[in-house]
């Protein structure tokens, strides 16, 4: 695993305290690049098994299809060579990742987002593009017990501000 | 109002972004001002069925061909646009 | 005091201490404030709204129209609170409404008096002469008198949260048809989303002494929820208001989160906006009680009959001593047995309906009609008997036992009327939307047994749609009655004094049809929308026309369904939380560095950096202008719009976006670009640099950034789909930073000594990609200052470490931060086009950009841009502006005139779109726009301010005031 990238929400990160897993854990998410895929018209499904074979045989890499023919991936660093078949996009630092842990995670997001979580977010790696507090979002699961999201850095405050609002309006703890 | 993006599934109209009537076939420089003029300005209005382009902003990007009734608000068709074969 | 000695759902173990009109009172936990004054034999709570009569408490529940109060005092107070639906709490505060001094002795009651002039209508028909007094008198006057209840004046101290739920069963209302409805479908395995308006689910059981299955009703709906409660896939609102319904399954609801405990709870919303869709739902809404139409029907005194079956069942409370009904129905004379058991004296029950009598154990039943009630409050009644003779009655009490009305009104939130069903002489909704639907008594199923069975049939449809519901049995038909008037008014609508001598005013007038009834009289517009009495009124249209009531039919309820605070809809997003705020990734450094910020968008952006010695603003501004001029100058332009565009045909698509050529644009340079709209006018510029064959990046302006990434997508994704290329906005990946000055190159040099930055190897417009401390960097030599200038980015969250080194390696140069407003001198002084002048409404020719549009390929925009009228010479062009007297100040927005010319809209010519204070010339200049303006240089004209009362003579000249040549670029 490569060194955190500093991360926009660092600085609201350093203020919490330790919670129990009562309430949401929140922690940075430690990709080291965001590469955006669109695939050439006609070669969505080539590329779509590249990148599919590159998640499942590549240590820590998360795949997002989050458009016909449009992929976010985080990694490491290597990335395939689609050739001819697509163009690729370096994200760079444009997105924020916070990690929520915690049944309470699900809870609190669904206040904000007007998509059915219940059935989107179900099963481990799939994901959803909404809106929360005008923001865009996009939002995974992670494991059985995580969500991630992530928004686009200049937003981060913002977000970070509705996630401690929803939060205590429901009497959850957000922690470390 | 909740629109069904063909990638995304059912989503609040606020995701979304309403150009207006979906417009013909950009004509060529060449077709001249008419059919330009009529490519700008012109609209069927039709009280009834009426073919709209709609973008996705907040979640997928797509635009999208949406085909709404314009007197009862009743989504007929959405697909994505980029599928048309124009 | 009332209290009934024993029985009630109050805890009478919890007593609470609250005050009424300044006096101090107590009541039980459990009690509403209604029920606590019943309690304390408060029998005038208020006055009604035009006539200032006296009127009493006339419901239990939401449909209330007279006993409005003030709750709360201060930033908190709330008006138009109807008494039977405020939960008790300890130091609860409330006023009564609409009178002064008091409502027991009124100084407005004089409008009584006047009650001839204030018919329906009186409002078109008076305060027309003399036109000259309505602005002065007349306006003035109505608005001291008009409105119910004040609002504070105070923001709104409170906060409110927001929150989303998806459910495959939505259920509203907890009476027995709910809980049924909802009891089937969470043992079916759905997801159920139960609301209930009161504190503790039950609904009318709550009221009344019926059995469920043998045990008592409000121990089975205990029973009920305590099933419910204990499947997670159920959720239950308590203290929740659904006030909508939607297209698409949409569903608005108001939950009171902690109105109902004392003081202000810290760190808890007050309330709650739910937006719910829902799969199905089923609306167990239950009835509402026809009041019935007599002489004196709004006496204090006078409720509905099962309005006071619940304050002696559910609060112990009597709200007299001596009762009477007044019935066309069987369960009037429920009530009088629950009356009769609780040990209140039962004078009489009066039954309209011509039928054989019945006899009572408890009370003489008489077969007639009441006429007239008397006293401040009631004191006694007069009744007609059908066999002849009028007797008067003593009583204190007299319950209205008028008929059913299903509370169908969220079907007309969605644009279905109901149809009158003669059998259940109610409105009944027949037509209904996907996914909605009634049960128990909303659905016409009026006694337990069949609301019982409803709701679980409603739930059992939602399963498995082939499913029927049972029919409803026809209970003892219960006509809306209107008695004929005898001397006193008869109310049909409380909240608005409607009586039905304004309704047969209205039809002798034309206004015949229920949609101008309504808004000639305002039956059924007051807060309570009509809830109680607006169907009678109708039904008194029908027999005064001498029509069924199916032909008058019935207004369609709009959302909301009770009042909302605007509060509530605002949540979290009020103040500075209004939108979401997008901060640059200098923002620390600007800030530790004076740097005042204003809004770009939703961006806070540097607007200038405030340094000791500075008189003000344009101190600043100027300051920082002169320096970038003289020195260098650093600037975070991060904000404008960066995207990338990537594949074969990158070039053939910026060539198709772009009014001039960049498939020529060699790689390694930047090219300036303007994008048209379809319709030939200016739509965005901005800059393009080639990166490689097939990948390049351009720049849109801060505010368009949206709109020009989703015309991009709409060109890749409609028009041409076939072109192998994709766009990508990378706006938020990278920290771009200006530098620009004379001592730019000298600068730079330091920050990046591997690169050769010299004029010869990197000159003016060109870009490179390399690494900057190890970190991926692009540099492109741009300028919008008209200087010797770069602009430097690398990913966005190294740009707060770029900025402090360049700071820090500028101190050797003079180097200075500068904000929005010396851009603005710096590109004014330029005749750079931005903001201001690209308004939407100019084309290239009148920006002096004609030339850029090519003539070797089609793009967004060619064909319209070439219309003759758009390339008229007398069109209002580009043009600089000066002061003729140097020391004048400009203000933008000015509108140009020619020298002698009338400064009325006719005679304009143009307007200022951007002024600044040069600090190269010392004093104010401008861009304009002005009618043939490129071939007036030199001629002096007047521009004009009326709003601020300013007219200044300026010389129309070149809008490029400085460096013409632009040799300071090229250095």
């Amino acid at each position: 695993m490569p060194d955190r990238r500093p991360s926009a929400f660092d600085p609201m990160l350093e203020d919490l305290g330790a919670i129990d897993l009562v309430g949401v854990q929140v922690a940075a998410w430690p990709a080291a690049r965001t590469v955006v895929t669109m695939a050439y018209r006609g070669e969505e499904g080539t590329v779509a098994e590249v990148l599919g074979r590159f998640a499942r045989n590549t240590p820590a890499v998360t795949m997002l299809q989050i458009g016909p023919g449009t992929w976010l991936s985080l990694c490491d660093g290597a990335f395939p060579d689609l050739g001819d078949a697509a163009a690729t996009f370096d994200q760079g630092d444009g997105f924020a990742f916070l990690k929520l842990d915690g049944p309470a995670a699900m809870t609190v997001l669904q206040k904000g987002i007007f998509v059915d979580l219940e059935a989107t977010l179900a099963s481990v790696g799939a994901c959803v593009c909404s809106v929360i507090g005008y923001i865009n979002v996009i939002a995974w699961r992670a494991s059985p017990n995580t969500i991630a999201v992530a928004v686009p850095r200049s937003f981060a405050g913002s977000f970070w501000h509705w996630l401690r609002t929803a939060a205590a309006a429901e009497g959850v703890p957000i922690g470390r | 109002m909740i629109i069904s993006c063909p990638h995304c599934g059912p989503r609040d109209s606020s995701e979304f972004y309403f150009r207006g009537e979906a417009t013909p076939t950009r004509p060529e420089y060449d077709a001249g001002t008419a059919a330009a003029t009529g490519y700008v300005y012109g609209r069927i209005n039709p009280a009834g069925p009426q073919k709209e382009h709609w973008y996705h902003a907040a979640a997928c990007r797509s635009w999208l061909l949406v085909e709404r009734d314009t007197r009862t608000h009743k989504f007929l068709s959405v697909t994505l646009a980029s599928e048309q074969g124009r | 005091m009332t209290r009934l000695p024993a029985g009630g759902l109050i805890d009478r173990g919890k007593p609470i201490a609250f005050r009424f009109n300044g006096r101090t009172l107590t009541g039980f936990s459990g009690d509403t404030l209604a029920s606590a004054l019943i309690a304390h034999d408060v029998k005038i709570v208020g006055r009604s709204f035009k006539y200032h009569r006296a009127r009493g408490i006339l419901t239990d529940g939401i449909d209330e129209p007279n006993a409005l109060v003030t709750l709360g005092s201060g930033a908190r107070a709330e008006p138009n609170c109807r008494a039977p639906s405020v939960e008790l709490f300890d130091g609860l505060e409330a006023y009564s409404q609409n009178c002064w001094p008091s409502p027991n002795f009124d100084l407005m009651a004089i409008n009584g008096l006047l009650s001839r002039i204030f018919v329906a209508g009186f409002y078109y028909k008076t305060f027309m002469w003399p036109a000259a007094l309505w602005e002065k008198l007349y306006e003035p006057l109505i608005r001291r008198a008009a409105g119910l209840g004040r609002l504070s004046g105070d923001p709104d101290p409170d906060t409110y949260d927001r929150s989303h739920a998806f459910t495959d069963l939505l259920v509203v209302g907890s009476g027995p048809a709910g809980l049924s409805a909802a009891l089937c479908a969470a043992r079916g395995g759905l997801r159920v989303l139960l609301i209930e308006n009161d504190s503790r689910v039950g609904g009318r059981l709550l009221s009344q002494r019926y059995k469920v299955d043998g045990e008592l009703g409000t121990a089975w709906a205990d029973a009920a929820l305590k099933e419910l409660v204990a499947n997670e896939r159920v959720t239950i609102l308590t203290r929740t208001s659904l006030f909508g319904a939607y297209d698409d399954k949409s569903f608005a609801a108001v939950e009171r989160v902690s109105d109902h405990l004392p003081g202000a709870a810290i760190g808890r919303p007050r309330q709650r906006y739910w937006k719910i869709v829902a799969a199905q739902a089923i609306f167990a809404t239950g009835a509402t009680e026809r009041p019935i139409a007599f002489g004196g029907n709004d006496r204090p005194g006078v409720m509905m009959a099962s309005a006071i079956q619940t304050y002696i069942n559910r609060y112990a409370v009597a709200p007299g001593k001596r009762a009477a009904i007044f019935t066309v129905c069987d369960t009037g004379y429920e009530v009088a047995a629950d009356l009769a058991a609780a040990g209140v004296d039962v004078a009489a029950v009066i039954d309209a309906r011509r039928q054989p009598g019945r006899s009572l154990a408890f009370a003489p039943a008489i077969s007639g009609e009441i006429v007239r009630t008397f006293g401040k409050s009631l004191t006694a009644i007069e009744v007609r008997r059908y066999d002849g003779g009028v007797e008067r009655i003593a009583v204190d009490l007299l319950g209205m036992a008028g008929g059913w009305n299903p509370n169908i009104g969220f079907a007309s939130h969605l644009g279905n009327r109901p149809d009158w069903n003669e059998s259940l002489q109610a409105f009944r909704q027949e037509k209904l939307s996907d996914g909605m639907m009634f049960a128990g008594a909303a659905d016409g199923a009026l006694t337990l047994t069949d609301a019982l069975a409803s709701g679980e049939a409603a739930a059992a449809r939602v399963m498995s749609p082939a499913s029927s519901m049972p029919p409803i049995g026809t209970s003892a038909q219960a006509s809306p009655h209107v008695v004929r008037a005898i001397g006193q008014k008869v109310f049909v609508d409380f909240q608005h004094d409607v009586t039905v001598e304004d309704i047969l005013l209205a039809d002798r007038e034309g206004y015949r049809s229920v949609e101008h009834l309504k808004r000639y009289t305002t039956l059924g517009m007051a807060t309570d929308q009509g809830k109680a009495g607006q169907v009678l009124g109708h039904a008194v249209l029908a027999q005064h026309r001498g029509v069924e009531m199916a032909a008058v039919g019935t207004i369609a309820a709009r959302p909301p369904h009770t009042p909302v605070a605007i509060g509530a809809l605002a949540g979290m997003h009020r103040g500075e939380h209004l939108k979401p705020v997008r901060l640059t990734p200098t923002h620390c450094w600007a800030a530790e560095n004076g740097a005042s910020f204003v809004n770009a968008g939703l961006w806070k952006r540097a607007q200038w950096f405030t340094r000791a010695g500075d008189a003000d603003w344009l101190a600043s501004a100027v300051r920082e202008a002169k320096a970038v001029r003289s020195a260098v100058g650093i600037c975070d332009v991060s904000t404008l719009g960066k995207i990338e565009v990537e594949g074969p045909d990158a070039a053939l698509l910026l060539d198709r976006l772009y009014a001039n050529m960049m498939s020529t644009l060699p790689v390694g340079k930047c090219r300036y670009g303007l994008m048209l709209r379809e319709d030939g006018f200016v739509f965005d510029d901005g800059t393009v640099a080639r990166l490689d064959e097939s990948r390049y990046v351009i720049t849109t302006t801060t505010v368009n950034a949206v709109a020009v990434m989703r015309h991009v997508d709409f060109a890749l994704q409609v028009i041409w789909p076939d072109l192998r290329a994709h766009a990508c906005s990378v706006t938020e990946s990278w920290a771009q930073i200006a530098v620009a000055g004379p001592q730019s190159r000298a600068l730079l040099q330091d920050l990046l000594p591997d690169i050769d930055l010299s004029n010869e190897t990197f000159p003016f417009m060109g870009a490179v990609a390399g690494t900057w401390d190890g970190i991926p960097m692009r540099l492109f030599r741009l300028s919008f200052s008209g200087e010797l200038a770069y602009e430097i980015a690398v990913p966005t969250n190294h740009g707060d470490a770029l900025v402090r080194t360049l700071a820090r390696l500028g101190q050797t140069y003079g180097c200075t931060p500068y904000g929005l407003e010396a851009l603005g001198i710096l590109r004014i002084e330029k005749g750079h086009v931005a903001g201001g002048d690209l308004n939407g409404q100019v084309t290239a020719h009148d920006l002096g950009l004609g030339r850029m549009l090519s003539r070797k390929k089609d793009f967004i925009g060619r064909a319209m841009a070439e219309r003759p009228m758009l390339v008229d010479p007398g069109r209002q062009a580009l043009v600089g502006l000066k002061p003729v007297d140097p020391t004048q100040r400009l203000s933008a927005g000015s509108h140009l005139f020619r020298s002698g010319a009338a400064h009325v809209a006719g005679e304009s010519q143009g307007h200022v779109t951007s002024v600044a204070y040069s600090g190269v010339f010392d004093q104010w200049i401008a861009l304009g726009v002005l009618a043939h303006g490129p071939q007036r240089i030199g001629e002096v004209i007047v521009a004009a301010s009326p709003m601020r009362g300013t007219r200044i003579e300026v010389e129309v000249c070149n809008p490029v005031f400085f460096d013409a040549a632009g040799e300071r670029l090229r250095a």
